[in-house]
Parts: structure tokens; C-alpha cells; sequence
């Protein structure tokens, strides 16, 4: 796992929070709701497999098969 | 890594464009209702004091309006009627316009300046809402857009 992937989600984090802040901000409180999950889709799509991986680790370490 | 970096800009720079692009379209319906205002209070002052007549009138709308109700004076006054098919307008909207334009010069003095005042309180009314709703999303599209571009950018970049 690289160090980038932290950096890659953070800053999605930033932008969505932003986006979320402007929207609510001209009375569109439903879109950045919408954006939210959609934020959270994403960085969920990327972390999926290192989740996968993680519990595959827990699995191999204290052998639970 | 410079590839990288002006695809990065080359993205952000076309959704910011499209944002502007969106924030124009607004721009365009505050103009139009800015001028058709400003054209019924000209009308209102020229019919009270100066009597121009509805062919100097036509030909000297500005560029906004020509360009949407596309009828030249001499095709006004040889009775061809307005007709309105941009999409920045509702329908309701482009056949108030289209009314106003139909129906400007047939009535007798007293009568073109209540069907003036008319329309000028019903226009006036949708310049107010214009102009609101200019101010709040003119930078609005533009902001979203760039920030989109951004996210976009670090997701498949």
C-alpha cells in the first residue's frame, strides 16, 4: 500500500466537503446530500480491496479459516 | 509528470468553461428582461412625450432582443408576426413575449399605454426574479464547476 492513496482520499474528502458547503450554501441541501454519498461511494470503491486485503491479513495471523 | 499536470489543467479548465457556459445562459435572461423593462418605459416616455413611431421603435431594440425575436422592422410592419423558440425561455414566457411583441402598436394611444403598463409590471416582476437568480448562481456554476474538474482529476488521475 503507498502512501498516495491517503493523500488521494483526503483531498476527495476536501473537494466533496467544499462542493457540499457551496451547495448547501445556494439552498440545494438535496444535491449535497447526493454529493455525500457520492464522496463516500468513491473513496469506498478505492479502499474496498485494501479492506479485503486487511482482513485477509487477520485471517493468516491468528489463522481463522 | 508534466503530462500529468496539464491534463490536469486541461480538465479543470473545460468544466470550469462549461460552468461559465451554464452561469452565461442566466446572464442571457437578465439581459433580455433587463431590456424588454427598459424598452416599455422608453415606449411609456415616447408615447406620452415624443410620439416615435413603432418602426423607429423596432429598429432601434438592442442586440438582446433582436437577436431573440428575430424580426427586422420592415418585417414588423408588414405584419409578420413574432414568434420566440429559445430554449432560455418557458413557454409561458415566450408567448408573453411574443403577445407583447404581436400586439405593440395596435391600440389607440390610452390603450398601448395600459397594455404597456400591463406587461411592464409582468415583466418587471420576472427581471426582479432575473436578476436574483443571476446573482446566486453566477458564481455558483463556475465554483462547482472547477471543483468537479478537480475531483475528477484526483479520481482517475
Amino acid at each position: 500500500m503507498s502512501v498516495d492513496i491517503i493523500f488521494r482520499i483526503a483531498a476527495i474528502g476536501i473537494l466533496i466537503t467544499v462542493i457540499c458547503q457551496i451547495l448547501k450554501k445556494s439552498d440545494r441541501d438535496d444535491i449535497a446530500t447526493l454529493v455525500g454519498i457520492a464522496g463516500l461511494v468513491i473513496v469506498l470503491s478505492i479502499v474496498i480491496s485494501l479492506i479485503a486485503e486487511l482482513f485477509e491479513s487477520i485471517k493468516d495471523i491468528f489463522t481463522l479459516y | 509528470m508534466i503530462i500529468k499536470v496539464l491534463l490536469g489543467l486541461v480538465l479543470v479548465s473545460a468544466t470550469t468553461l462549461t460552468g461559465i457556459k451554464l452561469a452565461d445562459k442566466k446572464k442571457i435572461r437578465r439581459n433580455f428582461y433587463n431590456e424588454i423593462t427598459t424598452l416599455c418605459c422608453n415606449l411609456k416616455s415616447d408615447l406620452r412625450y415624443r410620439l416615435t413611431t413603432i418602426d423607429i421603435v423596432m429598429e432601434s431594440l438592442p442586440n438582446v432582443i433582436k437577436e431573440r425575436i428575430k424580426v427586422d422592422a420592415d418585417q414588423f410592419i408588414s405584419g409578420k408576426t413574432v414568434s420566440i423558440e429559445d430554449k432560455t425561455f418557458s413557454e409561458n414566457e415566450r408567448r408573453d413575449i411574443a403577445d407583447f411583441f404581436n400586439k405593440l402598436g395596435t391600440h389607440d394611444s390610452q390603450g398601448s399605454l395600459n397594455f404597456i403598463d400591463f406587461y411592464y409590471e409582468k415583466f418587471k416582476k420576472i427581471t426582479d426574479e432575473c436578476e436574483q437568480i443571476y446573482k446566486k448562481t453566477s458564481t455558483f456554476y463556475v465554483k462547482i464547476g472547477a471543483l468537479l474538474g478537480a475531483l475528477i482529476y484526483i479520481i482517475v488521475i
